[in-house]
């Protein structure tokens, strides 16, 4: 779509990022890159090797006067699963607040325009373009949509708070035809 | 102040020198003193043990490699840490283009400009700016910078904005090796 020879984006939207937001979109994409990453998926695979570690305790028993071994192993997989549970995610949504803090531009009032080829990203200091091409995994989730791995903003969080369920269809289609395996819906 | 402008094409060489630069400006000196003491305990250990515990062959070749490892770990940064850091670039040199990019310093604020990128950003909206040897590096935030490679610039430019970057950032302004 052209006007006057210059290109009308498919959805132009528009809003301002709080910490709460960045967070919660950094911390998403933390934990989708990969299934191991998931918070559930490492504290469910330490769990069960706790599970494993106390089965082994009655004939760990018949065998040896102590159920030390098995005992301790199965407490080391219930730590770890804390750990990965609990510890490490609060750990990176802590992180994600630190990015946002130490990041002006990215509490800046902003508009999002969407190409078919590429997003046009702008606040009040910066312009950025990034392809899809260039776009390494885009998320959607309830409230959010979540670009990563982009050539000059690493990461982008937009909230759909705000949007029109037709704009949030469009931008939706938009990713699932342009990016088609590198585009990831989350939870 | 006179404005200093900085335009040129990102050769691989830049690129290498900006993440070797970023890879080091994220170092944490106490990062490195924690890995030199770890090191120096694991090596006194070894060599103690390979001294003047008397046991067999096996226990010294165990307290030898204590030392090796006590090597390792203590002078990790000098030897390992830029070998990975060299084998992550070359990863991302293929896969990164390279562009053309103007950096005009004025008195108040940088302008950015690239195929991709425009930006308008006054000095105190930085994070921080590191200089080594090679490049200049000007932080927005944790993890997202641009860099000016010295090549680019006469020593009379680096010199002029090295002072005015140091008077503007104050001690947001950093230096390799000084913290």
């Amino acid at each position: 779509m052209e006007l006057n020879g210059k290109e009308l984006p498919i959805v132009k939207i528009e809003g301002k990022m709080n910490c709460r937001d960045f967070q919660a979109g950094y911390f998403l994409a933390q934990k989708n890159a990969s299934p191991l990453h998931l918070p559930k998926v490492r504290a469910g695979l330490c769990l069960t090797g706790a599970a494993v570690c106390a089965s082994m305790i009655p004939t760990w028993l018949a065998y040896f006067f102590s159920c030390l071994a098995p005992a301790g192993a199965a407490c080391f997989f219930l730590a770890l699963a804390g750990l990965f549970g609990f510890v490490i995610p609060s750990t990176v949504k802590s992180r994600g607040a630190a990015l946002f803090a130490s990041n002006q531009t990215l509490s800046l009032p902003y508009a999002v325009s969407f190409f078919p080829d590429r997003f046009l990203l702008e606040n009040e200091q910066e312009s950025i373009l990034e392809y899809w091409t260039d776009v390494e995994l885009s998320l959607e989730n309830k409230q959010y949509y979540v670009f990563k791995g982009n050539l000059e903003k690493p990461l982008v969080v937009i909230p759909k708070q705000g949007l029109t369920e037709k704009e949030k269809r469009a931008i939706t289609e938009l990713l699932q035809h342009r990016l088609v395996s590198r585009y990831r819906r989350a939870y | 102040m006179e404005p200093v402008i900085a335009n040129f094409l990102v050769t691989k060489e830049d690129f290498f020198q900006f993440k070797q630069a970023s890879c080091k400006a994220e170092l944490r000196r106490g990062e490195v003193i924690g890995f030199r003491l770890i090191g120096l305990a694991l090596a006194i250990g070894g060599l103690t043990g390979m001294i003047f515990v008397p046991w067999g062959i096996f226990a010294k070749i165990g307290f030898g490699l204590m030392l090796a490892v006590s090597i390792v770990i203590g002078f990790y940064h000098d030897t390992l840490y830029p070998y990975l850091i060299h084998r992550r670039i070359s990863g991302l040199l293929e896969s990164t283009p390279m562009t053309a990019q103007t950096l005009r310093f004025e008195e108040d604020a940088v302008q950015v400009s690239s195929e991709r990128y425009e930006a308008e950003l006054p000095y105190p909206m930085l994070y921080r700016v590191y200089e080594d040897r090679h490049v200049f590096l000007l932080y927005l935030g944790i993890g997202e910078l641009h860099f000016v490679p010295k090549r680019v610039l006469s020593e009379e430019e680096q010199q002029r904005l090295q002072q005015h970057l140091k008077r503007v950032m104050n001690e947001k302004y950093m230096q390799e090796g000084v913290r």
